[in-house]
């Protein structure tokens, strides 16, 4: 996507130069003992404007986290002039997820909606998804229909 | 009965992993929210690696990379990714 060929997360200890993935600086303040870095919950600010805002709502709402990688700020910039848009940041101003806009459905989120997630009341962003990919069914049986 | 909705995991599934039953639970919830049948799979990063990865992929209505790095295959994790995100496929990753 930045076409560096030996772009890695730091993870992988390759010895790569562009590490785009790095531990993350700070601990969440809820970080659960033996637990990752982000562990807990932590609240979001969320960008109108963007598809996980139509989604989640206009209240900025808690996410829980399991993770102890992020995204390297250094290549931020690069990501957006990719067309990665932030849709979402931390108390400190981390990116915590990430959208295409020009993309049918492709979201990626630091926080782990399914952790949330409860048999009565779904996470909204599994329900958007569900149904992004009936509604991608129908135009694929379509297509094929029509090329039949 | 509504024809079922295709949804591929990519990730090396470990059933100790609570991230991992969590993922396959939330689905099965959302799925049945929406009262649509649903067929889930994981998809092993390692079956993946294979440049011809696309055509198992284009089996599944929707993509999702999973959590619990390291995979065992970044290669294929990243091949998952980049078809989602170069053929428009409905796709997220947590």
């Amino acid at each position: 996507m930045l076409r560096i060929a030996d772009a890695d997360s730091a993870e992988n200890n390759s010895g790569s130069s562009h590490y785009v993935v790095t531990p993350l600086s700070c601990a969440l303040p809820g970080r659960r003992e033996g637990g990752p870095k982000a562990s807990g919950e932590e609240q979001l600010k969320i960008f109108p404007g963007t598809r996980l805002h139509s989604i989640c709502g206009s209240t900025d709402p808690s996410e829980e986290f399991y993770c102890n990688y992020g995204v390297n700020e250094e290549y931020e910039r690069q990501f957006q002039a990719a067309g990665l848009r932030v849709s979402a940041r931390g108390q400190s101003g981390e990116t915590r997820a990430v959208e295409l806009p020009d993309h049918r459905f492709f979201i990626a989120t630091l926080f782990q909606p399914q952790l949330s997630s409860r048999p009565e009341t779904p996470h909204p962003l599994w329900l958007a998804f569900l149904r992004a990919a009936m509604r991608f069914r129908k135009t694929k049986s379509k297509a094929k229909a029509a090329s039949a | 009965m509504r024809e079922a909705i295709r949804i591929g995991v990519i990730g090396d599934f470990e059933p100790s992993y609570h991230s991992h039953f969590a993922t396959n639970a939330a689905l099965y919830d959302a799925a049945t929210k929406l009262r649509v049948p649903l067929e889930l799979r994981w998809l092993p990063t390692t079956s993946l690696e294979d440049p011809k990865a696309a055509k198992i992929l284009r089996r599944w209505d929707g993509l999702i990379a999973s959590p619990g790095s390291p995979y065992k295959s970044f290669v294929g994790m990243l091949r998952g990714i980049e078809f989602a995100r170069t053929r428009n496929w409905p796709f997220v990753g947590t």
